[in-house]
Formats: C-alpha cells, structure tokens, sequence
C-alpha cells in the first residue's frame, strides 16, 4: 500500500508563522523513523531544526541530524552555485561562465532566478543516486509562506513556456513533472483552525490547483486548542462566573482570563474547522497545541507521533 | 441574508416619511436579459437608500417624468441631462449607470451627479454572479458610491497575553482585553501590532471587511524568562510524568477552580471533568 511516506518529494506549505517547519520537521522525523532516508530542505529559514531536533545547527551545507535525517536551509546564493555547477559538470566552466562580473549581474537580472536555484536545487536532490539507488528516499521542502511558494512552484512551467529549448527547460520539464507527479509529490497544507489561516489556505489550494497542478495531500490543522470548557460541568461552570474580575484585587483573575479564551479560542477552532470541511475537502490531520515553554525536540517527537498515527489511518487514496 | 435584506427593507420603510434626496435614474442593460438587469436594480435601489440614508424617488415618479419630457428618455448618464433630471424630481442627487457581463460576472458602471451637473463619483464593480454574493457586493458598491465613509468593518482580537498594546496601522487602540472588537475601521488591510514586553510582537496584515469583524487570534511567544516564568507561575504546579510540556494540570486545575467559584455563587453542582492528555 502506497503512503505519503513513499512520495519522493513533499512541499509544505501555508501562511507565514502557522508552523510549517515545525510539522516539517515532525514529518521528517516520522519518515526517518519509518526507514526512510530523507532530507528536509529549508529556503532562507531561520536557523530553528536544531532546537526542535536537539541536533547540530543546520545551515546552507546538508547535514545529518541524525540516523537517515538529513537537513539543509538553502540559499538562493549557494543554491544557484551549486546548481550552475551541477548544470554545468564542472566548477572551472561555472566559475568561467557564472563569476564573469558581466554574467553574473546578468544572471541576477533574471526574474525568479533566486527561486528557480532553489528548486533546481531541491529537484537535483531528488535525482542523487548513490550504491545504485536514490540518495534520499523523500525529500520534504519546508516552503516559503503562501504566495511565494505558488512562485517558486509556478518556475518551471514558466521556464518551459518562455525559454527555448535546452538544458534548462529539460531540467524544468523533468522538475515541473516531478511536481506534478501523484505518485510522487504531495503537497501538504498547513493551516491553523482560525479565520485568516482558514481564508488564505482556502486560496492557496485554488491557486496551487490551477497554477502549479500539484497534487494536494491531506490538510494538516495545526494547533488546536483542547476541547476543555466547550460542553459539560466545567463549560456551565464557567459560563456562571461573571466576564472577568477586577485584575489588581483578586489572584484568580488571570486564570479566569486564561479559562475564557481557552473556551473562546476551542470554538473558534470549531467553528473554522467546519468552514474548512465546507469549503475545502480534504482529508484532515489534527493537531493540538502542544504547551511547551521551549518547543524542543521532545514537542516535536511528540508530534512526529500524533502526526504518523493519523496519517497511517487515513485512507488510502488520501494518504 | 434574508435577516440582511429584512433590515434594509426596514430601514427603507422607515425613511418613506422622508422626502427622498437621491435617485436612481436607471441601470442600462448592455447586452443582458431585462429580468437580470431589473433584479439588479431592485437590489441597488434598497442598498443605495441604506447608504445614502434616505428613501429614493420611486420608480413610477421617474417614469412619468420621462413621459412627459421624452428628451430623458435618450439619457445615457452625462451630466446635462441627469442635472435637469434631479431638479425636475427634486432631489439633491442622481445615479446612473449601465450594467454588463463579463464571463460569469456582471460589470457594474455607477455615476452619481448633482443638481448643478458636477460629477460627485463613479465606480467601476465587477459582481459575482452568485446570489449568496450578489447583495454584499452591491451593498459595498452602493456604499462606496454614495457613503464611502461607513464603508467599516471591525477586527476582534483573541489574545492570551493580558496588558500587551494594541495598535492599527500604527495608532494605539489600547491594551488587551480590548473591551469591545476595534471597530470603524476602513474596508480593505490594516497592520495590527500587539506587543509587550518579555513576549514576542505579532505583527499581520488583517483584511477589514463591510459590517463584519475579523477574528484574529493574536499568538505571541514568551520570550524572557521573567515572561516565561510568568506562565509557569499561572499555570503552576511542578511538572509530573507525562512531559512537562502538555499542561493538561493546568486544564485541569482551571475547570476546578471554575467549577468551585461557580459552585460559591450558588450555581451548578458538578465534579471535575478527568482530561486525558493530548
Ligand atoms: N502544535 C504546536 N503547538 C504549540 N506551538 C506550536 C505548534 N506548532 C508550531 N508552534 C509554534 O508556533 C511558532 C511558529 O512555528 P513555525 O516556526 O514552525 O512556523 P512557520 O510556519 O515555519 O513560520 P515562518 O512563516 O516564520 O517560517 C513557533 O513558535 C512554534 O514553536
Ligand atoms: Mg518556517
């Protein structure tokens, strides 16, 4: 039985701050546990694996993090070096063409450039062998936000569609077919159960639908808020104490406040859950908020499990 | 939406007494069916007197005139002919406008012009041509036609930090817990910023739209660990087996204490709920 976790390539995508690299990095970890070889791929993130892996700093050069995990936060400067090295088979033909001061400002010019040595880069990964077989089994690319990320995915049919014919438009055919190949590329949207991350996620499945064709996997809720004070005796409860209690005088206030906007925050996770289910169907994924003061390795183990758990359970077509 | 259409019409019932000071000289069909072209202007009318706040010429009032004075008849919307038109009704103001289609959307054009010929707006719309949208978009036309300045909506902030400040589009709007949703702001984005010190600044565009509140959670990190022990002192007691992290005590412990004050004020009697971790 095919699983997302025998895709080769996975983009992670959402609004800004919604926690992609953190679910980038439980899925990665879920995968490596499961046998696979993977490496996770960052664009110009901030350095923040090593704390939610407790390993080493990961920065523009790959890394193994740990058994079968490797991770890479890319460069646009670097990326486009290494991948002119790798078009070109040869650090001397690169440094010739590429470091020329003419060629280089040239090549800078270049709308998207930036962005298309970053996915080239990504791509080119995903063709590494080694002993005969793939050098990554799944390759997840912990995308830029939103908009940015239909650009960067949007590069090689717009390379194939304006540049004639050569080795950059066979490298753009094969990365646009790779993008979207079902059996082989999931995009996963992340998303929070909450009004604006619920707007832009909605849009973002449209546009990521018809601009890039990439097939969509499950949609992955992150952060929700535990069912507490919603229904039963602590509900009622709280629903008799009064709206809130003079701050400065009674120790209890804070908690008060606390308890309200657990409840509030619970249905308004609700109420954007349905409005998901409604308007953008997909197999869901759910998530808490994991209350961690530094969210470190064992939060993301923990939500590496929940993670594996449920997507082991969705069927299989979603999967 | 039928709440909506319920209250306009209300709101336009209850202006009838008035005289009216705008009218609504005609929407041109270009190239569409008149049943579509007539459902539109029924719409507009309504959302044009709730802008303007003011009942509008009614139909058979325009009618006769243009009986009599067949000259009106060949307006199109220039300013010549829609000046003599509002004095004839005696109102302070005319709109005009055409309506057409474009793939599966309509094309709305809208004038409005005064007693003494001067152009006092116009508006371009391009409308959805699903029903559940239709009427918001023509209101939000109408309004940004006649009345752009209660063009507003609101923003309601869920925020777990107490005492960070508020400000929209960098003016400060208080401190949370705001008492009330951050209304009277315009259509369209505004920055929010919320801050405090020891926490981490939520900075985000949010979309402002008509007569509605955005609900924004604000998520902001502790960052000092003055901040941080700020929220283990509040959600207290030593960590235990299962990890630190899931504070499913402090749930716990929270509903206790609520279903105790609420037991003290005389409400319901009830046990604490057991909540298994996450
Ligand atoms: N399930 C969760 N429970 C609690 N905190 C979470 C959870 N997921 C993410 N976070 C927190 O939310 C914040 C944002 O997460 P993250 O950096 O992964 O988001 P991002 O989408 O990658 O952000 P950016 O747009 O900055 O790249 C972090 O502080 C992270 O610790
Ligand atoms: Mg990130």
């Amino acid at each position: 039985m095919s699983t997302l976790f025998d895709r080769q390539f996975i983009v992670i995508a959402g609004k800004g701050g919604v926690g992609r690299t953190t679910v980038a990095a439980a899925l990665a970890s879920a995968a490596a546990r499961r046998g696979k070889r993977v490496l996770l791929a960052q664009t110009k993130s901030k350095e923040r694996l090593s704390r939610l892996f407790g390993g080493p700093p990961v920065h523009s050069e790959i890394v193994r993090v740990r058994e079968r995990l490797w991770a890479v936060n890319m460069v646009p400067e670097a990326a486009l070096r290494e991948y002119g090295v790798m078009v070109l088979h040869s650090h001397l033909v690169y440094r010739a063409v590429f470091e020329n001061q003419l060629a280089r400002s040239f090549i800078r010019a270049i709308p998207g450039i930036e962005d298309y040595s970053l996915l080239g880069k990504v791509w080119f990964h995903s063709t590494e062998m080694e002993h005969g077989r793939p050098k990554y089994d799944l390759i997840i690319l912990d995308g830029p936000a939103t908009g940015h990320a239909i650009t960067l995915l949007s590069i090689p049919r717009a390379i194939i569609e304006a540049v004639p014919e050569g080795p950059l438009t066979r490298d753009a055919r094969s990365a646009h077919q790779l993008l979207t190949d079902p059996q082989r590329t999931t995009m996963l949207l992340v998303t929070l159960a909450e009004e604006m991350p619920v707007n832009e996620t909605i849009e973002l499945a449209a546009r990521a639908r018809r601009e890039v064709g990439i097939p969509i996997g499950p949609l992955l809720v992150n952060q929700l808020y535990p069912p507490r004070f919603v229904s039963g005796p602590s509900k009622r409860a709280l629903d008799l104490l009064p709206e809130t209690i003079d701050q400065s005088a009674d120790p209890l206030a804070p908690l008060l406040h606390r308890s309200r906007i657990a409840q509030r925050r619970r249905a308004l996770n609700e109420r954007y859950l349905e409005r998901l289910q409604r308007e953008l169907p997909l197999p869901e994924v759910h998530l808490p908020y994991l209350f961690a003061p530094d969210f470190g390795a064992a939060a993301t183990e923990e939500l590496s499990q929940l993670l594996e758990a449920q997507l082991a359970s969705l069927p299989e077509a979603a999967a | 939406m039928r709440f909506a259409v319920a209250v306009a019409l209300f709101g336009f019932a209850q202006g009838a007494t008035a005289t009216p000071r705008l009218a609504l000289f005609r929407l041109d069909a270009l190239g569409l069916s008149s049943e579509v072209v007539e459902q539109l202007e029924g719409i507009l009318r309504v959302e044009l007197a709730r802008a303007a706040d003011t009942p509008l010429v009614p139909r058979n009032a325009i009618a006769e005139v243009i009986a009599r004075q067949p000259r009106y008849s060949d307006c199109t919307g220039e300013p010549a002919c829609l000046a003599p038109l509002a004095q004839t009704l005696g109102v302070l103001e005319v709109v005009a406008g055409n309506v057409g289609a474009l793939g599966d959307r309509y094309v709305v054009n809208l004038k409005r012009v005064d007693q003494r010929g001067h152009e006092l707006g116009r508006l371009t719309a391009t409308l959805d041509g699903r029903a559940d949208l239709l009427i918001q978009e023509v209101r939000v036309a109408a309004f940004r036609l006649v009345a752009p300045e209660k063009l507003t909506g609101s923003i309601a902030l869920l925020s777990e930090v107490l005492g960070a400040s508020v400000a929209v589009d960098g003016v400060l709007r208080g401190t949370t817990p705001l008492p009330a949703p951050i209304s009277g702001l315009s259509v369209g984005h505004h920055t929010l910023q919320v801050a405090r010190p020891g926490y981490s600044d939520y900075l985000d565009q949010v979309e402002v739209r008509f007569e509605k509140a955005t609900e924004v959670v604000v998520h902001q990190r502790a960052v000092t660990t003055a901040a941080k022990l700020e929220i283990a002192e509040r959600t207290a007691p030593k960590p235990i087996d299962p990890p630190a992290y899931s504070r499913w005590w402090f749930w716990t412990g929270a509903s206790a204490v609520a279903i105790g004050l609420g037991v003290l004020i005389g409400g319901a009697v009830a046990t604490p709920q057991t909540h298994a971790t996450h």
